[in-house]
């Protein structure tokens, strides 16, 4: 098949940091090009030197014969290569027909409400089903991302770049999404999906990509190549696989919610939660984002305040305590934004140390920060947990963003809680990291601790819990124990109701 | 190496720039600008009078700009600090009668306590209504600077007119509230020593006590802040009425030190050279001690220059604007490169 997109030996430094090494790609009309790896490897930034937000130090870049030796975003749309991020870029007050005109050349025809427009006729041939005049803010997350798709196939694109695109979807919304891609494929469209779900990039591509370093590691065709092959080439070792052994809960109980309800703060509240939860115990809340996790996130951490009900740590009533009163008590939470929750991205490493700990009173000298002991406790996290290359002056930012939830998770587990509340601990990290963190959250159940463990990623709480808990409209609709069948929960997900 | 170059060009392009404007204006007015800047230095560090006046100039600039460092690194823009400076002088002569008749060693600590309150007060009532009321505090603080002048100039008018009743100024403070003369015959006053003090004392609160940690935490992340426990309502209140505060001694500072009596216009904007101050010391307490320095040494000079060269001292606030350019500058050429490392850390998210 013709190259569409030829990427030829790009490379770019960042700093002292060498993210792209010499990297050749091509993207083909018509084929699904699956682009793995794990964070900081590359395939991020690769794309965006395709969209023209990164410019390469060296290499050069061909779409549809023309020649660049640096894109700009402009340029890119203009040529046909659609973009659709990770993060949404729409104006939430706006229709959904008058984002797809946002920007675009022929906004006039955007607008066109008749059946006829091309607006219309695309998302009849594409099945990316959506009313043109609802308002965005009105639309749930999967649907949000098909607006991104119509804006990018408005604009004539012939060749789209999916950043992760399933990390923030249900199993029912993935398909949905797929049906789609595979839609465009046989209409000719090419399609290059970032992603670290190795099953996915293989059931839909037709070719897989791996970026190691900023390397390219492994480049074939998807049919030739076996998961564990993709697995080992992204992280350079084997891995061991499959659900892991969990520890058997003890009896006493640690942290029990009694009807929690969260106080309404604009988003979805979390109503009359309640349940117990056994020393050694992992307790996994799944549902779709936006269901009220967040809301019962910030209840057991401490961030909101209760409305009714009431939670009890050991026996002990700890409703009315902060953040740093709950950690006190034995109580630590890892935040599902590591970037704007966990860190200050600015600061060294030290403080953010400090950031997480410092309701425990260990670093403090009468009344003065104790540096030096800070520095230590700092020096131990990083070695131990093998965040390479920082030092406690290194400012957070600067790590990758695996680096920075080792950091995070380093961090409260040192406090040593007896209760952890994490919320999504593994979100768009790789293989690796993810296997680590769940390694240690695993490590700290095996000791007599216990977690709550809120994810949108439905696989990750199948594989660690105990027991699921689904959420659904902010009240907890299902439980399942371990084992359940993931067609089982992904309904309730979707729909609210055990099966 | 070129790289080096290029950087070291950078950097020194807004300043030659701006002394070639300096020396051209200094020519078009038909002066000589050797002569002028000759002046300009003598009269701000020539020697022990020059030095004097270059200290008790920089005075009201450091402690206000401590003030706002403190607030701007809790991420609250308190551009209020003039007002508070007025409102910190106007408490003391309000009260000086009462506080006159204290023992000097008390009347001193007691003239600025109440200067301190006046001035935190005065900026605590942006930080509430910000906190409650959603109220930007970059134009309530600047409001209330036009309110803090207006009063000094009804008070100064009506209640706190000198005895006689003739001049627009208050009594000349009781001697207790003096501060002591360092170095007679010049000018130099103790609040020299409490400016200095004060920027130790700023620097251990921020980087080396918890509290301090707090502030700065909500001013990088209040979402971080908040997820970490700590009380960002609480912080920003703090943090206000500590720069309110130092503001206000500031004010105390310049009426008890140098002015001794209170009239409108008591402050010749040093509520925002000392937003120039902070910001010109990269909010560090260390670097706003000499940023303070220079701008009072360029006040001090301007008048020397005057005098000795005719060259009028309108051209100390153009020296002060290229300065301040110069640094804005450098601050967006490190801007751009933070934001470039962040980009990569987000990409890779």
């Amino acid at each position: 098949m013709a190259a569409l997109l030829q990427l030829k030996d790009i490379t770019r430094d960042f700093g002292t940091v060498r993210a792209l090494d010499g990297v050749s790609f091509e993207a083909a009309a018509g084929e699904v090009h699956a682009l793995l790896g794990e964070n900081g490897a590359g395939k991020t930034t690769l794309m965006n030197v395709a969209f023209g937000f990164v410019r390469p130090d060296h290499g050069e870049i061909i779409f549809d014969g023309r020649r660049y030796t640096a894109m700009t975003p402009q340029a890119a749309m203009a040529a046909g290569i659609g973009m659709v991020h990770q993060h949404f870029k729409l104006v939430e007050e706006f229709t959904v027909a008058e984002n797809v005109a946002l920007g675009s050349p022929d906004y006039g025809e955007a607008l066109r409400p008749s059946e006829h427009s091309r607006l219309k006729s695309i998302i009849r041939d594409t099945g990316l089903d959506v009313d043109p005049s609802a308002v965005v803010e009105d639309l749930p997350v999967g649907l949000r991302q098909r607006v991104e798709i119509l804006k990018a196939l408005f604009r004539g694109s012939r060749l789209l770049i999916l950043d992760e695109p399933t990390a923030v979807l249900t199993p029912r919304e993935t398909e949905d999404l797929f049906r789609v891609l595979l839609r465009l494929r046989e209409q000719g469209t090419g399609i290059v999906l970032i992603t670290h779900k190795l099953d996915e990039a293989l059931s839909l591509s037709d070719r897989v990509t791996v970026l190691r370093n900023g390397k390219t590691v492994l480049s074939r065709p998807a049919a030739e190549v076996t998961q564990a092959e993709v697995a080992s080439a992204m992280v350079g070792r084997e891995l061991d696989s499959g659900a892991r052994d969990l520890p058997i809960p003890q009896e006493d109980i640690l942290l029990e919610a009694r009807d929690l309800s969260s106080p309404e703060t604009g988003q979805q509240p979390a109503q009359e939660i309640s349940f117990a939860l056994r020393a050694g115990e992992i307790l996994g809340i799944a549902g779709v984002e936006g269901n009220g996790q967040t809301a019962l996130a910030d209840l057991l951490a401490g961030v909101l305040a209760p409305q009714s009900g009431s939670l009890l740590l050991a026996g002990r009533d700890v409703s009315r305590e902060g953040v740093d009163g709950r950690l006190r008590a034995g109580l630590a939470h890892i935040p599902g934004d590591r970037q704007t929750q966990a860190l200050l991205l600015e600061f060294p490493l030290r403080e953010n140390l400090l950031l997480g700990r410092w309701p425990l009173g260990e670093f403090l000298r009468g009344p003065f920060l104790d540096l030096g002991a800070l520095s230590l406790s700092t020096r131990e996290a990083i070695e131990a947990y093998g965040i390479r290359g920082a030092t406690v002056q290194t400012p957070a930012m600067s790590l990758s963003g695996g680096n920075q939830q080792r950091f995070v998770v380093a961090r409260q587990l040192g406090a040593k809680p007896r209760v952890i509340v994490a919320v999504n601990p593994t979100r768009g990290l790789d293989v690796g990291a993810i296997e680590y963190v769940h390694a240690r959250l695993v490590e700290h159940c095996e000791r007599g601790g216990a977690v709550v463990l809120i994810s949108t990623d439905l696989d990750e709480v199948l594989a660690l819990s105990h027991r699921i808990l689904v959420m659904y409209r902010g009240r907890v609709a299902a439980e399942y124990p371990r084992g359940a069948r993931r067609e089982d929960v992904g309904l309730a997900m979707a729909t609210g109701r055990a099966a | 190496m070129r790289e080096r170059t290029r950087e070291l060009a950078g950097t020194l392009v807004f300043p030659l720039a701006g002394l070639a404007l300096i020396t051209g204006i200094i020519l078009l007015g038909g002066k000589s600008p050797v002569q002028g800047f000759a002046a300009l230095i003598s009269g701000s560090l020539g020697g022990a009078f020059a030095l004097a006046e270059t200290a008790i100039r920089a005075c009201p600039l450091l402690l206000a700009g401590l003030g706002v460092t403190i607030a701007f690194r809790a991420g609250a823009w308190n551009i209020g600090t003039e007002g508070q400076i007025y409102v910190g002088a106007l408490a003391v002569v309000a009260l000086a009668p009462a506080l006159g008749m204290l023992p000097a060693p008390l009347a001193v600590p007691a003239g600025l306590l109440v200067a301190a309150v006046a001035g935190g007060v005065w900026a605590w009532v942006p930080a509430f209504l910000r906190t409650r009321r959603g109220v930007q505090e970059v134009i309530s603080t600047i409001m209330l600077n036009f309110v803090a002048i207006q009063l000094v100039s009804w008070c100064v008018h009506g209640p706190l007119k000198e005895s006689t009743g003739q001049f627009p100024y208050s009594n000349e403070i009781p001697a207790a509230l003096m501060l002591p003369r360092l170095l007679p015959p010049t000018r130099l006053h103790l609040g020299v020593v409490f400016a200095l003090a004060a920027a130790a004392a700023v620097w251990v609160f921020l980087f080396r006590t918890v509290r301090g940690f707090q502030l700065r935490a909500v001013g990088a992340s209040p979402e971080a802040a908040l997820h970490a426990g700590i009380r960002t309502e609480r912080s920003v209140w703090s943090a206000m009425a500590i720069s309110g505060a130092l503001a206000g001694i500031a004010g105390a500072v310049q009426l008890m030190g140098v002015s001794h009596i209170l009239f409108e216009k008591f402050s010749p904007g040093y509520g925002y050279t000392a937003i120039a101050a902070a910001l010109l010391g990269g909010l560090h307490p260390v670097g706003i001690t000499l940023s303070s320095g220079l701008l009072g040494a360029l006040e001090a000079g301007a008048s020397a220059m005057q005098r000795e060269a005719g060259v009028s001292t309108v051209i100390v606030y153009l020296v002060q604007g290229v300065i301040i350019l110069s640094v804005a500058h450098q601050a967006a050429r490190r801007r751009a490169v933070t934001e470039a490392i962040r980009q990569r850390g987000a990409q890779e998210v």
